[in-house]
């Protein structure tokens, strides 16, 4: 068993010593004498503190610490582990249209799946298999299932990776992470090395043959029409015009800060049937509108629209009247963007061996101590130390009250025998 | 009688009390003499008037005179004396060993003796919480004070008996009796204070002689629940800190009650149980100003 945060633990412990000293301070009437002059002594409170030398109230010392040390240890969050073992196995299975043949990705990953801590299927985006993984990985056979449309993202699937791991951490001695993939170009972004670098050790790459590069899928955009314009129905205008910090087009950023007068329509965005990728664009089908660009808090600053020809782009961007913004490397690299090829570009050249050689690398396992912990506010074991600590607040609270009211009925009685002796 | 008793008897045998007051001066011959066989002595004369006794008339100043004068003389007359004695459950302090009411009895015993060494009548009364079977009318007979002695062994205190009730009793029976109260004033004082200065008022001499016992004048230090005899439900703590309050609120009480009763026009005497009793009874018996004579 371990405790996210010991410190509470010990706190706990100080407060229960504590206790245990003051239960050596008796609080309770003094003897008894009598004094026939007794009326002019002052009114004080009719008790006196000393020190004895054992405890007192001992039960109610017993309830006082078992329920100090069951809050702090609740607070401690403690995680309980029956086992811990060697080794937890994390596979990630692309399902992207990068893969080039369904069959052989099952066949590749059905070893690595069985017997796996956790699966997860990224494709542009990651999700875990937490059932019949197996059975999952078996319906990828059916070619019908595929979306291939959808983009995969390696960067996507390390994030899973990294957080299943701080999941993990605490129940095995290494990670060993394992990636069932075709390695394309395309599934590769800028920020995969970074990522990469986060996780502490190898990474068992298990590459399965890529899709075929299609030769004519790219098409150059017919036009680029302004939202001022009017032209198309995809852009409101703002009742009043806010600014943004900057823009971004895919990989492509541009950072001004630009005065927003339109807005996109309601009805352009209901017309968009794609699924969002890790670069912020999103794949349509011809006829489709997809968000080609966004501004920095996300909202859509340009639509591109297939067309029988090619693309239309609607931009709803100002461009820079001042300064010399359009002279700057990252508003030309933008504009290049603007003007590239419609349709996401599809480059299912397969990564280089030297990226192959950094991505996999030479370390020995991860081991799961490197691994960040995941921020959990309660484990499994507070809810149950919190409600124990509850019933042992309210014996003790009816304990004590039951010693005040007999501590009452003795001093009642001892007067009563008093005055009749009298 | 025990050997404390007998101890004081044996120190009070040459005290005397005298009386404080003189009689009211009135018409010669109205007071007669107790005891007969006392001479009387020559105080003053006075110019004869209608009505005196002729047997007074100094013949030999008549005739250097030749005007009447009769005799005045102070006439030697006994003063009864009744001694009340408080029996209430306050006066049974400590429970243990009873001091203070031993000590309040030998009193009592001693000013009896004083009394009755100056041939003056003597009595007792007992103000005790089974009724009023503690009583003696003043005597002059042989035995007196052993009787009061055997009288006051034979009381228990306890309960809480009023005072003023037994003291209005002795001051009817006795009309020229000069009184003594034994008491620690703890119970019904401001109606014996107020009886006291009737009696004083009206010329009589009244003697209150307070009890302490030495644990009411300096408690003890360690902390306790103190409980009052007589009344249960009366309990303080008393702490360190109490303790000296409890000190300054006694003392503040004992010097207005000396002040009331001397106002009164009552002597107060204040006799602490570490003094013998001997001692308190002399400083009873002897006023302040002539010091102390056998």
């Amino acid at each position: 068993m371990i405790f996210l945060a010991p410190a509470f633990l010990v706190a706990a412990g100080i407060v229960a010593a504590g206790v245990v000293a003051l239960h050596f301070l008796s609080t309770r009437e003094p003897d008894t004498d009598l004094l026939p002059t007794v009326r002019f002594v002052p009114r004080v409170p009719v008790q006196a503190t000393t020190i004895t030398a054992r405890f007192t109230d001992p039960w109610l010392l017993v309830l006082r610490v078992l329920l100090i040390l069951l809050l702090g240890t609740a607070l401690a969050r403690p995680l309980i582990h029956p086992f811990v073992q060697p080794v937890s196995r994390i596979a990630l299975v692309d399902v992207s249209r990068a893969v080039g043949s369904p069959g052989e990705l099952a066949d590749s990953a059905g070893s690595y799946v069985d017997g796996a801590a956790a699966v997860v299927f990224f494709d542009a985006g990651a999700r875990e298999i937490e059932d019949g993984a197996s059975d999952a990985l078996e319906g990828l056979r059916d070619e019908a299932q595929w979306d291939r449309a959808s983009r995969g993202s390696l960067s996507t699937a390390l994030i899973a990776a990294l957080r299943i791991a701080s999941r993990l951490r605490d129940g095995a001695d290494s990670l060993q992470l394992v990636v069932v993939s075709p390695f394309a170009l395309e599934e590769r972004d800028a920020a995969t090395a970074e990522i990469r670098a986060l996780w502490p050790g190898r990474i068992d790459a298990v590459r399965v043959a890529g899709a075929q590069q299609q030769p004519d899928e790219a098409r150059t955009a017919e036009r680029v029409e302004w939202a001022d314009s009017g032209a198309t129905g995809l852009w409101t205008q703002r009742e009043t015009p806010d600014t943004i910090g900057g823009v971004r087009a895919d990989d492509a950023v541009m950072v001004y800060p630009f005065v927003r007068r339109w807005q996109p329509a309601p009805d352009a965005l209901e017309s968009n049937a794609g699924t969002e990728t890790a670069g912020g664009t999103e794949s349509a089908d011809a006829g489709e509108t997809r968000v080609y660009a966004r501004w920095m808090d996300g909202e859509p600053a340009a639509f591109e629209r297939a067309t029988a020809d090619g693309c239309m782009r609607s931009v709803a961007i100002p461009l820079p009247t001042e300064g010399d913004a359009i002279l700057r490397p990252d508003f030309q690299r933008f504009l290049a963007e603007l003007e590239g090829p419609c349709g996401e570009p599809r480059d299912m050249t397969p990564l280089s061996d030297g990226f192959m050689a950094a991505f996999v690398g030479d370390e020995p396992l991860a081991p799961a101590s490197e691994v960040p912990r995941r921020v959990m506010r309660t484990t499994p074991a507070v809810p149950w130390l919190l409600g124990f600590a509850l019933v042992v607040a309210l014996a003790e609270l009816w304990f004590r009250r039951r010693l005040a009211t007999g501590a009452r009925a003795k001093r009642a009685d001892e007067g009563i025998r008093r005055s009749r002796a009298a | 009688m025990n050997a404390a008793d007998g101890a004081l008897l044996d120190a009070v045998r040459s005290l005397r009390w005298p009386a404080r007051r003189k009689a009211p001066a009135g018409l010669a011959g109205d007071h007669r003499s107790w005891m007969r066989g006392i001479s009387a002595e020559f105080e003053d004369y006075r110019a004869y008037r209608q009505g005196d006794d002729i047997g007074k008339i100094d013949w030999k100043l008549l005739a250097r005179r030749d005007r009447a004068y009769i005799r005045l003389s102070t006439e030697q007359t006994v003063l009864p004396t009744m001694v009340v004695v408080d029996a209430s459950a306050s006066m049974a302090y400590p429970s243990a060993t009873l001091e203070k009411w031993h000590f309040a009895r030998h009193i009592a015993i001693g000013l009896a003796s004083a009394a009755h060494n100056g041939r003056d009548p003597v009595g007792v009364a007992v103000a005790s919480a089974n009724g009023d079977g503690h009583y003696l009318p003043a005597r002059n007979r042989r035995g007196i004070v052993h009787q009061i002695l055997a009288l006051l062994a034979g009381v228990a205190p306890g309960g809480s008996p009023r005072l003023a009730p037994v003291l209005d009793t002795v001051a009817r029976r006795h009309p020229r009796a000069r009184i003594a109260v034994v008491s620690d004033f703890l119970g019904d004082a401001e109606e014996i204070l107020k009886q006291a200065t009737e009696r004083s008022a009206a010329g009589r001499e009244v003697h209150a002689v307070h009890v302490i016992h030495t644990t009411e004048m300096s408690p003890s230090e360690r902390p306790s629940l103190v409980v009052d005899p007589e009344e249960a439900q009366l309990k303080r703590p008393l702490t360190e800190y109490s303790r000296l309050g409890y000190i300054e609120n006694f003392g503040d009480w004992r010097e207005r009650l000396a002040r009331d009763w001397r106002m009164a026009g009552a002597s107060y005497t204040e006799v602490v149980t570490d003094a013998g009793a001997a001692q308190a009874v002399r400083r009873v018996v002897v006023p302040p100003e002539t010091g102390s004579r056998a």
